[in-house]
C-alpha cells in the first residue's frame, strides 16, 4: 500500500500547498525539508488524513492478489491483481488509525496522566495491547517512567511519550508513520534513538514521513527526500540526488557544503562560518 | 494515581455523599424559626425527602455538565455557570413565562426544561463563537470571559422578561432565579434530570477511553481514531442538556459544575470511567451540602437562598485556580 497525492492541492488556513504530485514508497524513509513557512506540516498532516485535498487526490492505493472467487467457479482458478484506491479522508477515523500513526510537531496530554495511561491512548480504537505499549516504552526509553505524570517531564520527555503512543498504535495493517519536526526539543542521545526507531520501522515495510530542519539527521535517515519551498516542490528524488548544494543551496538561499562522511548519504550541511565573518 | 490511592477515594467520596445525606435529613427549622437537628417529624419527612431528591439530581447534573465542558473545551475552568449555560437557561425559561402570560399558561405545557435547554445551547454556542482565537483555537482564559459576559447578558434578559411579567406572576420566577432546591420537585423535570444524569453517567463510564482521548491535541485525537467532530457534538448536546435539566429544576446556581469535576479528579484520578461517576457524586455532595449548611444561617427573616451558598463557595475556589495558572498547567 502505498500512499499518493495526485495534483492534489491543500488548503490550510490562509495557505495553499500544491498541486502537488507524491509518491511515498513502502519500506523507505522519506525525508520532508524546506524553509519555515514552506508546507512540511501542511504535507504531513494532509498524508495524516487530518486536512482533505481542497482539488485533486491524496489516497492510499493497494494492489492485492486476490483469488477472484467467480473466476474459480467456472473452472478459471487465476489470482487477480486487484487494485483499490481508498481515498485518505474518506476513510473512518478508527478504521484510519490502525492504517497510519502521526506524531505532530507539539504534543499535547493532558497533565495528569500518567506516562502509561497517555501512550496506552494509542490504541483507544483497537484492542488493548498490554505487551506492545510495554515495548513501546522500552523502545523510546521511558518505560522507567512509566507511572510518572506527563506533567512532571520535559519537553523531550513528552516527545518521548508521543512517539512511544505512535508505536503503541501500530497494527498489522499499519502502513504509514508519520513524524513531524520531531528533532527540535531533542537531544543527541534521543535523535540516534528516534533514528534507529525510523530506520527499524521502514525496514518492517513501513513508508515512515518525516520533516526536519536538521540535516546531519535528515542525511542519517533518509531514502528519499522532498524539499517543499513556498507551498510548491522544489526538488524530490533519491536522498543522495537531494543532498547535493547546487540543489539545496536555491531553496533554503545559504551556502551548503559536501562533509566527508562515512553512511550511506552524503552529508550536506548549511554553512554559517561565512555569515559570522561577514558581520 | 495508585490502585489503593483510588480506593481510599472512592471511600472518601462515597462518605462525604452519605454523610451530607444524613446531615441534610436531620437538619430543619422548628416554628420559631430556628435551626434544629434531629429525626424530622412525619409531615416534616416528606418535604426533607423532595429536597433531597432535586439536590441530588441538580448536583449530578451540573457536576457531570462542568467535566463533559472541561472535556470538550480541555480547560479546567470551564463550568455551566462560568461559560453562561445556566444563565441562558434562565433567561429562556424567564421569557418561556412571559411568552406564557400573554399567550396562556398552556404555552408552557411541556415543562421548563425545553427553553431551558434552548437557552443553555444558544448561550454556549455564543460563547463558543465569541470565545475563539482568530486561528481557530481557543484561548482558555478568552472563552471563560466570553462566557461570563454571556452570562451577565442572559442574567440581564432573564431580569428584564422578570420586569416585565404581571406582577402576580413575578414571585415564582423570582425565588427560582436566585437558586433554591424545591422541598416539592416538578416532577416531569425531575424525571427528566434523572434520565439525563444516568445517560451522563453511562455514557461517559462507557465512552471513559475516548473521553480520555480528547484530551490530547485534535489532530493526535483524530489520528489515534477519535471522531473528534462527532464526539464534540455529543459533548456539546450532553453539557447543554443536563446544564438545563439541573437550571430548571433549582435555577441557575453558581460552581456546583466546576467543583464538582476537580473533586472528582483528585480523589479517582483524571482517567474518565472513573472521573464521570465521582464527579456525578461529588456534586450531589456539594449542592445537598449546600442546602443543609444554609439553614444554619442565622437568618430571621427567612432562610439564605441556595444561590448565595453556593457563589459564597465556588467563587474563591474559581479565583484559586485562576491564580494558580491551571489553565496553562492543565495540557502538556
Amino acid at each position: 500500500m502505498t500512499l499518493q497525492f495526485e495534483s492534489a492541492v491543500i488548503q490550510n488556513g490562509e495557505f495553499v500547498l500544491g498541486p502537488i504530485d507524491l509518491q511515498f514508497r513502502p519500506a523507505a524513509v522519506t525525508v520532508v525539508v524546506g524553509p519555515n513557512g514552506g508546507g512540511k506540516s501542511t504535507l504531513l498532516r494532509a498524508a495524516a488524513g487530518l486536512l482533505p485535498a481542497h482539488k485533486g487526490r491524496a489516497f492510499l492505493h493497494d494492489t492485492q492478489q486476490r483469488t477472484d472467487a467467480r473466476a474459480q467457479s467456472v473452472n478459471e482458478p487465476s489470482a487477480t491483481a486487484i487494485f483499490t484506491d481508498q481515498e485518505l479522508m474518506r476513510i473512518a477515523p478508527a478504521r484510519r488509525a490502525t492504517l497510519l500513526s502521526y506524531v505532530p510537531q507539539r504534543p499535547e496530554s493532558v497533565a495528569g496522566f500518567s506516562v502509561r495511561t497517555s501512550v496506552e491512548l494509542g490504541r483507544v480504537s483497537m484492542r488493548a495491547n498490554a505487551p506492545q505499549v510495554q515495548l513501546a516504552m522500552e523502545r523510546t526509553g521511558i518505560a522507567a517512567l512509566a507511572d510518572e505524570l506527563v506533567g512532571h517531564l520535559s519537553e523531550g520527555q513528552r516527545h518521548r511519550v508521543a512517539f512511544a503512543r505512535a508505536l503503541a498504535q501500530r497494527t498489522a495493517d499499519t502502513r504509514l508513520l508519520i513524524v513531524d519536526e520531531p528533532t527540535s526539543a531533542l537531544d543527541p542521545s534521543w535523535t540516534r534513538t528516534l533514528a534507529a526507531q525510523l530506520r527499524h520501522c521502514a525496514s518492517e515495510g513501513l513508508s515512515v514521513i518525516v520533516a526536519t530542519h536538521d540535516f546531519a539527521f535528515a542525511g542519517a535517515v533518509a531514502d528519499d527526500i522532498v524539499a517543499l519551498a513556498q507551498g510548491k516542490i522544489a526538488a524530490t528524488g533519491r536522498a543522495q540526488d537531494i543532498l547535493a548544494p547546487h540543489i539545496l543551496q536555491p531553496i533554503f538561499n545559504v551556502p551548503f557544503r559536501m562533509v566527508e562522511h562515512l553512511a550511506a548519504n552524503p552529508l550536506c550541511l548549511p554553512m554559517w562560518s561565512d555569515a559570522i565573518n561577514a558581520s | 494515581m495508585t490502585a489503593r490511592r483510588q480506593q481510599l477515594g472512592w471511600i472518601c467520596l462515597s462518605f462525604l455523599l452519605v454523610a451530607s445525606i444524613g446531615c441534610r435529613f436531620l437538619v430543619g427549622r422548628n416554628g420559631a424559626g430556628q435551626w434544629t437537628f434531629a429525626w424530622p417529624t412525619s409531615d416534616s419527612i416528606e418535604w426533607r425527602v423532595g429536597a433531597l431528591i432535586s439536590a441530588l439530581l441538580a448536583g449530578a447534573a451540573l457536576s457531570l455538565s462542568g467535566i463533559f465542558l472541561q472535556t470538550l473545551l480541555r480547560n479546567p475552568l470551564a463550568s455551566p455557570f462560568v461559560l453562561g449555560l445556566s444563565a441562558g437557561s434562565q433567561a429562556c425559561v424567564a421569557g418561556a413565562y412571559w411568552i406564557a402570560a400573554i399567550g396562556g399558561p398552556w404555552l408552557l405545557m411541556g415543562g421548563a426544561i425545553f427553553p431551558a435547554t434552548v437557552g443553555a445551547l444558544s448561550a454556549l454556542g455564543v460563547t463558543l463563537y465569541f470565545g475563539r482565537g482568530k486561528g481557530g483555537g481557543i484561548d482558555p482564559i478568552s472563552l471563560v470571559l466570553s462566557g461570563v459576559i454571556v452570562g451577565t447578558v442572559a442574567a440581564a434578559l432573564a431580569s428584564l422578561i422578570e420586569w416585565l411579567l404581571p406582577l402576580e406572576m413575578r414571585p415564582a420566577l423570582a425565588g427560582w432565579a436566585l437558586g433554591r432546591v424545591p422541598e416539592v420537585p416538578d416532577i416531569s423535570v425531575a424525571v427528566i434530570c434523572a434520565i439525563a444524569v444516568c445517560i451522563g453517567i453511562f455514557m461517559g463510564i462507557r465512552s471513559g477511553a475516548t473521553l480520555d482521548a480528547m484530551g490530547l491535541s485534535e489532530d493526535e485525537s483524530a489520528s489515534i481514531g477519535i471522531h473528534v467532530a462527532r464526539v464534540r457534538l455529543y459533548l456539546i448536546l450532553g453539557s447543554s442538556v443536563l446544564a438545563a435539566a439541573a437550571t430548571a429544576l433549582c435555577g441557575p446556581l453558581a460552581f456546583v459544575g466546576l467543583i464538582g469535576p476537580h473533586m472528582a479528579r483528585s480523589c479517582v484520578g483524571p482517567r474518565h470511567r472513573n472521573a464521570v461517576l465521582a464527579a456525578a457524586i461529588s456534586g450531589s455532595t456539594l449542592l445537598i451540602a449546600a442546602d443543609a449548611v444554609r439553614h444554619f444561617a442565622p437568618a430571621s427573616t427567612g432562610r439564605l437562598p441556595i444561590g448565595v451558598v453556593c457563589a459564597l463557595a465556588g467563587g474563591p475556589f474559581f479565583l484559586i485556580l485562576l491564580r494558580r495558572g491551571a489553565a496553562k498547567a492543565w495540557m502538556r
